[in-house]
Formats: C-alpha cells, structure tokens, sequence
C-alpha cells in the first residue's frame, strides 16, 4: 500500500480523464464521509444492497475476478452468521419459529441479525473503496492542509517504515557473519533479532535528530510551511461536490417524513411504496453508482479509442 | 436511524482534533523543540513496523508496548499522539474503516494515561506489568463499546457482555502479548529513550511548558 511516489504519477496520467481517483483529494474524502454517514443513518435494507452492489461493482474494476467472488463468498457467510447468532442473545419479536431451551426463536431476531451482516460488510466493502481511491499521498495532503504538522510526522514515519526495515536487514547480515557460527539456532537468531532491533533504534534515533537538526538550521518552524501537491481543485471537482452535496441532503430531507425506516421490532415492517421513496431510491443508487460509472465509463472509451487504431 | 452512533462518532473526532492541536500548539510555544516530533514520528515508525512485522499473530503485538514506553519516556501528549497516529498510519497497511478514528483514540488514550503515571510506572516495574496487561483490557473494554454502538445503535448491556465475552480470547492474548513485549522491551528501550534525552536534551512537554511558563 505504501504508494507515495507512484500516487503523484497516477495523478499527472489520469489528468485528463474522469476517473473518480483523478478527482480532488477532499472531493474524495467528502464523497466517502457522506457514504459512510448514508450507511449508518438509512435503515433500509433495499439501500443496503444497493450501497453493497455500487462498491462490488467499483472494486471489480480494480480487483481480480476471484477476488470478488471469496468478497461474495464472504459477505454471505457473514450474512448467515450474524442470522444465526442474533436470535441466540435477542429474543424480541411477535413471530415465534420455534423454542430453544426455554426461549423462543423469532423470524424479526433473524431477520434483524441479516440485515446487520449486511451492513458490517457495507462499510467493510466501502472501506476498502476509500482504501483503493485514498492512496497515502492523498492522504498526506489532507491532513497537510488541516495541520501542517501533523501531516509532517505522517509523512516522516512512513518515510522511516521503510528505511527501518531495509537498515535492519543490513545490519542483520552484518551481524550473522559476525557471529561465526556456520548454522546458528533458534535461540541465536532469536537473540540475533533483539541485538539487532536495539542496534536500529539507537541508529535510527541519531539518524531522525540529526535529521531535525539540519531541518532546524535550514530554518524550520521559522514561518508558515509551504508545500507542493499535483491536485488542483477544478470547476470539475465544484461541480461534483455540489451536486453530491445536494443529493445528500435531498435524502436526508426526504428521508425525513417518508417513513421509509424499516421496522423490525416487535413485526418486521417494509415501508410503503410511494413516490417520495422511489426518489429516494433513485438518488441512493446514482450516489453510491458515481464511481463506479465514472470507472466503466472510461473503460467504455477506452475502448472506442483502442477499436479505432 | 443510529443516532447515538453518530453523536458518538463526533464526539470522538472532536476529542482526536482538540487533542492534536492542543499538542501542536504547545510545541509552537516551546519554539525550538520541535525535535520532539522527529521522537514521536520515530516512535510511531516503530510499533507500525512491529505491528506489520508480527501481522500473522492475531492480536500479538507490540503497539501497546510502544505506546506506554513513549508516554512514559515523553509526556502524556506524546503518549497520545504515537498512539493514534500508529493506528492511523498502520491502517493504511491494514486497511482504513469506521473503526480508525476509535483505535485512534483508544491507543492514544492508553499512552496518555501512560504519561500521567509516568512518574509511578517509571520507578514500579510490576506496576508498569499490571497496567501493560490492563491496557489490554482497556483495548477490549473501549472497542467492544464501538461494536455495540455500531450494531444496535444505542449501548445494549446484554450486547455488551456478549461482545466481551466473544472477545475475551483476545482480550486474553493482549494483555499476556503486552506483558512480554513489556518485560522484552522495557530496559533497552528505556535506557536508549533516557540516553537519547540526555543527549539531545530533550524534555517530555510538560517539563517544557513548566520551563516556559518560568
């Protein structure tokens, strides 16, 4: 995942293009957050299955095929787990299936434990969405534009992640032949691999101050931080932010009074059908659809350019 | 609609945004130690790397170590933010979720609670010990609050104890994990951390305010 350089490039290459990824790094984070806060506020399982698709969808256009399929797999063991167990410990409900030692089994517990699989495994899927899209430069930025030094410690110790560990399997080359020991034991390595850690931490410790120090000289800290990013905020990005702005409080206004809760307590309950809520519908399906169809739309052209050579 | 989920979830990012700049705004005032924050990104470095190293052991890990060590060695401020931000920065490896911001402050609690006992826990190896294995449970205890939030909506008592039970094994494996690391980790890492303040005179904040404030 450590993708800090590759993200700048990807950056520059789909510049031109409308993928969802080459959008503006608070675009994105928004875009997330609103989903996210979609998930957990709409009680419905229709929307659920709706958000599950739109993310299925956008990460088997990155994914291999297998991978997608164990997602499935797994979304529906999770499903029938959680199914299983929430009768087990909520004994709520009208609709008695039968007893199990002394209590009663009720179809709205089942119903109730499937729908919270469903929604464990949304936010699951749509956090590995914000995984794909987010790459640790965005991220970088972000958080640099909020506190600078905060974004400073991140970037340094995900500088250091990487720095640490090739320095320590130098110095643990260095000190296996110094051990002359042709096969050395468990406990050997195992005692290899305490001296060497400690050897890391004393050399990476000198090594970050005398870093701070040369920061210091050069002046840090003396005025406000100034820093290069690739991501310029475009008409494109306004015009996206907006409308998903709009749309979201669109639902929550809606959702407001349109009785579209489903209740699962004491009878399971599925809202009435109404206009108002196949509005709703519509403006869940084309919020959770916007990357995804940003994704296939550009395959679409790519193609068109590719069958025209 | 979860509502108190949501009440919760600002709740918490608002603790994590006040923290963080509480932080940054005494190492303004201290002008010239910003060097600190080179410690903590060092410090983070490490328990992410021992995260990602000890990745196929469930649960066996040695963050929590880290985390106390720094908010022994280096304030409770430095405490919390080596904690949270090695569970921001390590999920970007493991994978970012609803559940970041609350490790975030869960582990940074633990560090900061670390730094307020740092001068008990300094002197008291058993007491350090014992409060390595409580983290432990602290860790089950503050994220099983999390899970139950999240399930239902609102905190269910039975819920509750169900999530702790389920979770107990873990809570099990935490707490002996920390423990080890602890007995493991304690002397050298000490021993570099007083060296490295000692050389590059570095002082935990509240002595820098305290110095300030004179």
């Amino acid at each position: 995942m450590y993708n800090g350089g590759s993200a700048a490039t990807a950056a520059m290459i789909c510049e031109g293009t409308d993928m969802f990824e080459s959008y503006h790094p608070f675009v994105n984070v928004i875009y997330f957050t609103g989903v996210l806060l979609l998930i957990l506020l709409c009680d419905n399982p229709v929307i659920l299955v709706l958000w599950i698709f739109s993310s299925i969808l956008f990460l088997s256009c990155h994914r291999k095929k297998l991978e997608i399929c164990k997602t499935v797999l797994w979304i529906l063991l999770l499903t029938c787990g959680t199914a299983c167990v929430n009768p087990m410990i909520s004994h709520n409900g009208m609709t008695i299936l039968f007893f199990m030692n002394g209590k009663a089994v009720t179809l709205e517990a089942v119903i109730y434990g499937g729908y919270i699989g469903l929604l464990l495994s949304a936010m699951m899927l749509w956090g590995s969405c914000l995984n794909q899209v987010m790459s640790s430069d965005k991220f970088i930025y972000v958080s640099g534009r909020a506190m600078p030094h905060l974004a400073l410690v991140i970037s340094m110790s995900m500088r250091f992640i990487p720095l640490f560990k090739r320095k320590a399997s130098e110095i643990y080359a260095y000190q296996k032949i110094n051990m002359k020991k042709y096969r050395p034991s468990y406990v050997d390595k195992l005692l290899l691999g305490m001296k060497t850690f400690s050897i890391v931490m004393t050399w990476s410790f000198e090594n970050a101050l005398d870093t701070a120090d040369s920061m210091k000289s050069r002046g840090y800290g003396m005025r406000k931080r100034t820093s290069y990013s690739v991501y310029r905020f475009t008409l494109r990005d306004a015009v996206f932010l907006s409308v998903f702005l709009i749309a979201g409080i669109l639902i929550l206004v809606l959702w407001k009074d349109s009785g579209m809760n489903v209740t699962f307590y004491p009878v399971f309950r599925w809202p009435e059908r109404s206009i108002g809520n196949i509005l709703i519908y519509c403006l869940c399906g084309g919020a959770s659809g916007i990357p995804w169809i940003f994704e296939i739309k550009e395959k679409i052209i790519w193609n068109y350019y590719r069958s025209g050579i | 609609m979860r509502f108190h989920l949501a009440v919760v979830y600002g709740i918490v990012l608002v603790i994590l945004l006040i923290a963080f700049r509480q932080f940054f705004v005494m190492l303004e005032k201290k002008k010239q130690d910003f060097r600190l924050l080179v410690v903590i990104s060092v410090l983070t470095a490490l328990s992410v790397t021992g995260r990602l190293v000890f990745a196929i052991l469930p649960g066996f890990k040695p963050v929590t170590a880290v985390v106390i060590i720094s908010g022994i060695y280096f304030g409770k401020e430095a405490g919390f933010l080596t904690g949270s931000l090695t569970a921001l920065i390590s999920n970007l490896y493991f994978g970012q979720g609803a559940w970041t911001p609350f490790q975030m402050i869960v582990w940074g609690i633990i560090g900061g609670i670390a730094g307020i006992g740092s001068g008990f826990l300094r002197n008291h190896r058993f007491g350090l010990y014992l409060y390595s294995a409580a983290s432990g449970a602290i860790y089950s205890l503050l994220m099983d609050i999390y899970t139950v939030l999240w399930i239902d909506g609102y905190l269910n008592g039975s819920r509750y104890l169900t999530a702790l039970l389920t979770s107990l094994p873990f809570t099990v494996i935490y707490a002996v994990s920390n423990v080890i690391f602890m007995m493991v980790l304690r002397k050298p890492i000490g021993r570099k951390l007083m060296r490295v303040r000692k050389k590059f005179g570095l002082e935990s904040l509240e002595n820098a305010a305290q110095s300030v404030r004179k």
